[in-house]
């Protein structure tokens, strides 16, 4: 039984925190023989660290560990914008689209994978990150610069992997949280064993009101004020929220394999109040616009090793992904006409299956060879734009990919030749090289650079939008295809001088994007799709991350881009020049508390395709405070399970106006509060 | 912060793309622009380049204070601008449906005195004051009840029920579109678009009257108590202009535009064309502004008139439009207006039939052709749209903007003499003298630059002798606006 008197004394005793959790060795926190789970890693600045994926090594990759930004009220998105290379495009709050550029790509060249399985519809081509929930993220992996000969079509900026947490070992979580304007997100998970068999379920809610002030846009045309009246508005119809299932379940065959069979099911629904434009007390938002999506994935895996025979592993997955989306806004544009009111569904479908094959073998060095096998259907059911006169469209998609990893000088050097043959129905056939070097001269230096050719299909609404004004699809479009360059450096020390787990890296990359498809202005009323020939993006990246005698950890990074349309040399809109984050994790190496600051700058971002128009560029400073109470050694008694994280933060302490695009606002100064528990 | 600039001499940003219009004002180098985001008038001076904002009215609110704006969500969107004189402009807005009143030296929004008649119902100026009531007002409600009387809409369709008198056919005015001052009376094009699309559909065409007195202080504005509107010869009034002939009438002439879609795709391309295409018959209508009548019409046949102000010479004798539709620039004769006594009923038709003056000079079917830049806007997305026409202080050039090409054509322009009625237009009086490459053509080869050409406006005075900077200044909408002015002439 909990003694009042001794959970307030000691409650007492921890309100200086700093007193007890930030003795040297943590001497408060009594031994515990049976040491929790701590969530709260003594100062880990490496937590978003470059690394090597061992599909695609000589790739510059960024692997995120979401558990060593527990207490943080972190999102998929927020963790992905604090990746080198990496800009994140929001457009509003927490529950409102955001979208990823990788090396200055749109949104469609990056392929987002979950557990393998791409989530980019074939309809658009973008994934809105908002829409994954993070607690069910064990790792994400960045993959910066062209990844069409791994991941086929789209991967032209890059490839990001979301690989969910494994059922295992029995353990359940929960968690739960609140934050400023009403936003609420909460979950739990279980995991365990029967038998041979593994099971795991998790689910993930979020709510949020959205219902903040913003401040409106001020425009300063070559020197000269003009600005909205009154100076500040309310989001308004911004709720948000979204749910997500998981569940795993998996068995051993035996000595030779193991079958795995997940589903991801998430629903998101959400008011769009769209651009904030316009004048008078509404700002021009949508009141009553309102968007639906559910999302269903469906994986059966089965992984399989003949290291007797032929020496052949084998994993083969199976897939279907489901996707359908509806919105609606009932006020017409025009008040006598019923068309002008909008309801659209969509309904997208994808059946695929994936085939690989790891072979080693020895001969003039050590090989690593990789045959894939990729083939994809994509359906567009249905469109109901104004009228159900979307034609269905299909797509169908096969690729062979052959690699090998080529090792000489003990490792020293690895070349790594890559070679994919792609066919997307009505599209040319596609034939997409790579070479990659890695050269290690001593452990801890790898110097590292790739060549690859990748392209980019067109997307179904970018052929077939509906031929209903103002937007227009293009069925002559052709695939954008793109030549990528980089070469750089990685060091990683585990020790110098004072400093731990020292790591750096440096890239700079290019890339020669042909046929960029945009949609431009083509007549009075008409916005269309169309190749806009050439563009270019050159840059380089840098990264780094030490800790300081076990109690501070320091991590940033810089990239710098120039992304430019080559015939105009103007820049390509929604690409920040520059970009830097860092991060500073304090605590005691207990880890019984946890004190982050994290900052991060923007330049100004063009939002023209003049590059004329521009928001201006901002810091954006966040903080938080974790405490493992279960760490306190006074409260460990009286707390059940192996795990209580208690964490309270600000997002955008300095209330700084955001925006990523001219007409989205994001909100201002965020609180919120956490608890999370592992039973 | 939103940052806009301009690299180019000859231009300044403005706020928010497809500026709404621009008018001078009579101080020397002074014009105001209207902007929609925000809705805000900017007061300009264009003396020398690029041109200098000199005051922004900001943000110009449509709060539910504003006769007619909605509550909603809905975009407030400027149209037309008037200046009528140097302390007092008048811009409408579509979706608000307003008249909105504002000092184009400042900025500033101007109060001026509605009056609703005694005699209307509550239905017939549902935003105005009560009947019999006078406010103060900052804008004023252009949704009327109107009975057309011929009550058929663009598709050929009667119009549907519930109306708004009673069992009468009759709609409520929308699309705000032109103004003009004439007679003591404000004039307001109302389109009435009912569904857009590549088959759009209007209401009959109707022009408002307001009684309309700027000299005292407030203004005085009152819906004209027994001819609250007068119905055009066609569909899709764009833009009123005043006018006064020979014999000393003032005409108010409508730019009666027709009903202007979009050009159904062609099956045997791959492309999806999206040019525009005239639907119905354009015409301007001579409307005059005393007797309230219109008096004559000037059928133009399907020219799919341009959506800007006539552009008249010095001399009176040519009023000048644009097409939405082609590359081609459409004129009449103004002369057959002297004989015009205010009380033809019906209307005269000026195309030579009935013993009538043929008043036009280039219509549909024989329109004066700006040619095609080469390597300009692809023919079959943007075939064509000659936004607005501008005559030089001289009356020997008229300046024509092409949305599609990005063009300025300067057409030479001879009156002198005594032409006959119509004026010929054989090239000894209009020819082509030049074709300008002002701003990018509009399409896929295009982006990265400035594009989307606007209306055209020539400053008044004789440059070199009144000024010495730039003489032609054109809008730019896409994707910053722009104001740019260029010097032309020389004494």
């Amino acid at each position: 039984m909990l003694d009042p008197g001794t959970f307030l004394r000691c409650c007492i005793r921890f309100g200086g925190v700093l007193a007890i959790a930030w003795s040297p060795s943590g001497a408060s926190a009594d031994p515990d023989p049976d040491p929790p789970i701590v969530r709260t890693d003594p100062a880990r600045a490496s937590a978003v660290r470059p690394a090597a994926l061992p599909e695609d090594p000589s790739a510059f990759t960024t692997i995120i560990d979401p558990e060593d930004f527990a207490g943080e009220a972190q999102t998929v998105e927020a963790l992905l914008s604090q990746s080198v290379g990496v800009q994140v495009r929001r457009f509003g709050g927490p529950g409102q689209r955001s979208e990823i550029s990788i090396r200055g790509s749109t949104p469609a060249q990056v392929v987002i994978q979950l557990d393998g399985v791409r989530l980019n519809s074939a309809q658009s081509g973008a994934v809105d990150l908002s829409t994954l929930p993070l607690s069910m993220i064990e790792r994400i992996e960045v993959s910066r610069g062209g990844g069409s000969v791994q991941a086929g079509s789209d991967a032209v900026g890059g490839v990001v992997n979301l690989i969910t947490r494994r059922p295992g070992e029995r353990r359940t979580r929960l968690f739960g949280g609140a934050a400023s304007f009403g936003t609420w997100r909460g979950g739990a998970s279980h995991s365990q064993r029967v038998g041979d068999a593994e099971f795991s379920i998790a689910y993930d809610g979020f709510k949020t009101e959205g219902d903040w002030e913003f401040r409106r846009p001020v425009r300063r045309l070559n020197g000269v004020t003009d600005s909205f009246v009154p100076d500040h508005a309310e989001r308004i119809n911004n709720e948000s929220e979204t749910h997500a299932l998981l569940a795993h379940a998996g068995h051993p065959l035996g000595d030779w394999g193991h079958v795995s069979f997940e589903d991801y099911l998430s629903y998101t629904s959400r008011g769009q109040p769209g651009f904030d434009l316009s004048s008078g007390p509404l700002a021009g938002q949508r009141e009553h616009a309102h968007e639906r999506l559910a999302r269903n994935l469906a994986i059966l895996k089965f992984e399989g090793t003949d290291p007797d025979v032929s020496g052949v592993d084998a994993t083969w997955r199976t897939y279907h992904r489901y996707e359908r989306g509806h919105f609606a806004d009932p006020v017409r544009r025009l008040p006598l006409d019923p068309a002008s009111a909008i309801d659209t569904l969509t309904r997208n479908e994808t059946y695929g299956s994936q085939l690989t094959l790891d072979r080693s073998f020895t001969r003039l060095g050590e090989h690593a060879a990789r045959l894939a096998l990729d083939w994809r259907l994509d359906e567009l059911r249905r469109n109901g734009l104004k009228a159900s006169d979307r034609v269905n469209r299909s797509r169908r998609s096969i690729g062979v990919m052959l690699q090998d990893d080529w090792a000489l000088f003990g490792g020293r050097v690895r070349v790594l030749p890559g070679l994919r043959f792609d066919d997307t129905e009505d599209f040319r056939r596609e034939w997409l090289p790579r070479i990659g070097l890695i050269v290690s001269p001593w452990p801890w230096l790898q110097i590292k650079g790739n060549a690859e050719e990748s392209y980019r299909a067109p997307n179904l609404d970018e052929l077939f939008f509906p031929d209903k004004e103002f937007i227009r699809g293009n069925p002559s479009l052709v695939a954008e295809r793109a030549d990528n360059f980089d070469a750089g450096f990685e060091v990683a020390l585990e020790k110098l001088g004072v400093f731990r787990n020292l790591r750096l890296e440096a890239a700079a990359f290019r890339q020669e994007i042909d046929n960029s498809i945009v949609f431009v202005l083509i007549n009075t009323s008409t916005l269309r799709a169309e190749n806009t020939g050439p563009a270019s993006v050159d840059g380089f990246e840098l990264s780094g991350s030490f800790d300081l005698l076990g109690w501070l950890g320091v991590s940033g990074n810089h990239t710098h881009q120039d992304a430019t349309l080559d015939r105009t040399g103007t820049p390509l809109p929604g690409r920040a020049r520059n970009e830097s984050s860092l991060r500073l994790v304090l605590g005691p190496p207990s880890g019984v508390v946890k004190l982050v600051g994290q900052a991060q700058r923007t330049s100004e971002i063009p939002v023209s395709d003049t590059g004329l128009t521009r928001v201006s560029d901002r810091t954006v400073y966040d903080a938080s405070i974790s405490v493992e109470l279960t760490r306190i050694g006074c409260l460990r008694p009286y707390l059940p399970g192996r795990s209580l994280l208690l964490s309270v933060g600000g997002k955008n302490l300095s209330d700084r106006s955001v925006r990523d695009a001219q007409f989205f606002p994001q909100p201002g100064r965020t609180l919120f509060f956490e608890l999370a528990a592992e039973l | 912060m939103i940052e806009v600039s301009t690299p180019d001499e000859r231009c300044v940003a403005v706020s928010g793309p497809f500026p709404a219009g621009f008018e001078f004002l009579t101080a020397a180098g002074r014009l105001a622009l209207a902007t929609f985001q925000p809705v805000s008038l900017l007061a300009m001076n264009v003396e020398n380049l690029p041109p200098q904002i000199q005051a922004s009215s900001g943000d110009i609110g449509f709060a539910s204070s504003l006769d007619g704006c909605p509550a909603s969500g809905l975009i407030p969107s400027p149209d037309g601008l008037l200046v009528v004189d140097d302390t007092l402009a008048v811009m409408t807005a579509t979706t608000c449906e307003s008249l909105v009143f504002l000092n184009p030296q400042t900025g500033a929004l101007r109060n001026v005195a509605v009056t609703t008649p005694a005699g209307f119902g509550a239905l017939d100026f549902p935003e105005l004051p009560a009947p019999g009531a006078t406010e103060n007002r900052v804008a004023a409600s252009t949704q009327a009840c109107v009975s057309p009387p011929v009550a058929i809409d663009s598709l050929g369709n009667a119009l549907p029920a519930p109306f708004c008198a009673g069992a009468t056919p009759s709609f409520f005015t929308g699309f705000t579109a032109g103004v003009a001052v004439a007679g003591g009376h404000l004039f307001v094009a109302m389109s009435t678009l009912v569904t857009s699309g590549a088959t759009p559909n209007f209401y009959p065409g109707a022009i408002l009257v307001y009684d309309f007195d700027p000299s005292v202080d407030p203004p005085t504005l009152t819906p004209n108590a027994t001819t609250r509107a007068v119905f055009t010869s066609g569909f899709n009034p764009t833009h009123v202009t005043s006018f006064t002939a020979g014999s000393g009438r003032e005409f108010i002439l409508v730019t009666v535009s027709g009903s202007v879609g979009l050009k159904d795709d062609d099956p045997g391309t791959p492309e999806i064309e999206a040019g525009g295409l005239a639907l119905t018959d354009a015409a301007i209508d001579v409307i005059d502004a005393v007797s309230l009548l219109r008096v004559a019409t000037i059928p133009l046949g399907m020219a799919g008139l341009s959506f800007d102000r006539l552009a008249i010479d010095p001399t009176q004798r040519v009023a000048m439009t644009g097409s939405a539709v082609a590359r081609n620039v459409l004129a009449i004769d103004l002369s057959p207006l002297d004989a015009l006594t205010g009380t033809e009923n019906p209307a005269l038709v000026l195309d030579g039939s009935g013993g009538n003056p043929d008043a036009r000079i280039f219509h549909a079917g024989d329109p004066f052709v700006i040619p095609a830049l080469a390597g300009g806007a692809p023919a079959g997305s943007c075939a064509g749209f000659s936004v607005g026409v501008a005559f030089n202080q001289a009356g020997d050039k008229a300046f024509a903007t092409d949305f599609c090409d990005g063009t300025l054509a300067i057409l030479a322009v001879d009156l002198s003499g005594a032409p006959a009625v119509p004026v010929p237009n054989d090239s000894a009086r209009f020819r082509l003298s030049s074709l300008q490459s002002v701003t990018a053509p509009v399409g896929a080869d295009s982006l990265g630059l400035a594009r989307a050409l606007g209306s055209v406006r020539v400053r008044p005075g004789t440059p070199g002798v009144d000024y010495s900077g730039p003489d032609v200044f054109f809008s730019v909408g896409f994707p910053e606006g722009l104001l740019c002015g260029i010097r032309v002439d020389s004494p």
